[in-house]
């Protein structure tokens, strides 16, 4: 009776592990449109209310939470803000004297004015429900015309991109997933590398040719190969460069231009045509 | 009601817990494995193959979460069930710290796995940063949850089975 029972569980526990195994197979060997995809997708449109409902419950709790806890700064904060839009407001009166005649002077040259990016604003409802993965869920969809594949950015620079899209709701890889990858430029010198997500929150410039000319404080830009992200985005500054005894390559890590962690509203970037040198 | 379908109504919540609820109570990259303390459980509770069984099912609830692709979850899940079944409650006894610290242990164990998988699929990962950033704090957390939800699942999920004998 033992062996017999001991016999028909390794069974179940065999058909199981081969089940695992093949399904593995399947998923890398299948089709963006697979039946598995369309359960994914199917699992993220189910998900995607209650995760705007736990948001709804708990923002203004974390709101208050932060308010109180920013309370002490605010007037000093304020002080400075006021003190900041002076000299911005004179810049930005001399930055459009420079844009008029920068118009005037295009039009002399017969160059097409660069038309602003379309983007669609979007609020995350909820973040990665795993350690491993660095995504987020925003409340727009299919419906509000997103697509897989779009950029996603915030005024401070680029966030990541969409990856799965169902009618009222995307997910967003973030630059920081460890498998997330974009063509980057150095500002400075137009040195081109790629930015890797890691671990530590940081991104990893890689790719970088030897003799590149890199300082830390380098600010980075999409370079806009690969055809995903619009060129000109920023997406972080140099903050050390380490060489490694063992390799060729130097160890860059760079500090992001988005803070990943405190992300709430962002936009997607429906035109991918559309340089972004206004973001 | 049968244990099985108990088991799968437990395992439907705890999935929707880990999409909704869970990103809200993350502190920094620890994030709560709510699947894994009911596959661990159950496998406790009820042996190597419900507990592998009951991997599998956990492990493709949580994939299909993912963006990584369906797979690595079914396997690490199914891996854990399986052996957490090993352990059984006899050596988990009546003790309310001993469920915490095997939860403790296999998330760990799961985690490793996930690693190991990973890298076979061509992921590079800083083994040291992972473990003291995501591995230690995350088995930490699911641990401490583990603490507080075991002895309710142990009702839920193993009352039918009352008049089992060990030996």
């Amino acid at each position: 009776m033992y062996s017999r029972n001991s016999g028909r569980n390794r069974t179940i526990l065999f058909v199981a592990f081969i089940a695992a195994a093949l399904l593995t197979a399947l998923v890398y060997r299948g089709a963006r449109d697979g039946l598995l995809s369309r359960s994914q997708s199917l699992l993220l449109a189910a998900t995607a209310p209650f995760q705007k409902a736990a948001n709804a419950v708990t923002g203004p709790f974390k709101r208050v939470s932060q308010y109180t806890l920013l309370i002490g700064s605010l007037t000093e904060e304020n002080r400075h803000l006021k003190r900041d839009n002076l000299a911005l407001r004179q810049r930005v009166g001399r930055l459009k004297r420079y844009e008029i005649e920068n118009r005037r002077l295009q039009r002399l040259a017969g160059f097409r004015r660069a038309s602003q990016p379309k983007t669609v604003g979007a609020r995350v409802i909820s973040r990665s429900p795993t350690s491993w993965q660095s995504i987020v869920t925003i409340d727009v969809g299919s419906n509000a015309g997103i697509s897989a594949g779009m950029a996603v950015v915030t005024d401070k620079g680029l966030v990541g991109r969409t990856v799965r899209v169902v009618r009222s709701a995307a997910l967003v890889q973030l630059l920081d997933d460890r498998r997330s990858g974009v063509g980057v430029e150095i500002a400075r010198t137009g040195a081109m590398g790629i930015i890797e997500g890691s671990m530590s929150g940081r991104l990893k410039l890689r790719f970088l040719a030897a003799d590149a000319d890199v300082k830390v404080g380098d600010k980075l830009l999409t370079s806009g190969v690969g055809g995903v992200y619009p060129k000109g985005i920023a997406v972080g500054t140099v903050a050390d460069i380490a060489k490694t005894a063992y390799s060729l390559e130097k160890n860059i890590d760079v500090s992001p231009a988005v803070d990943y962690a405190r992300l709430s509203e962002i936009l997607v970037v429906n035109d991918r045509e559309a340089p972004l040198d206004r973001l | 009601m049968n244990v099985n379908i108990r088991f799968a109504l437990v395992l439907l919540a705890a999935f929707f817990c880990q999409a909704a609820v869970v990103p809200l109570i993350s502190i920094g990259a620890a994030k709560p494995d709510i699947i894994l303390i009911i596959v661990a459980s159950f496998g406790f509770l009820d042996g190597a193959v419900p507990g592998a069984v009951g991997g599998f099912l956990g492990g493709l609830l949580l994939d299909l979460l993912t963006i990584r692709g369906i797979g690595l979850e079914i396997i690490i899940k199914t891996i854990i069930g399986g052996f957490s079944g090993r352990v059984e409650r006899t050596i988990l006894g009546n003790s309310a710290v001993m469920p915490m610290l095997a939860i403790g242990g296999v998330s760990i164990v799961s985690q490793i796995l996930y690693i190991g998988l990973a890298f076979l699929t061509g992921e590079r990962m800083a083994l040291l940063t992972a473990v003291r950033e995501v591995v230690l704090p995350s088995a930490l957390y699911t641990a401490l949850i583990g603490f507080f939800v075991f002895p309710h699942l142990s009702r839920i999920l193993s009352a039918e089975r009352q008049d089992k004998v060990f030996r």
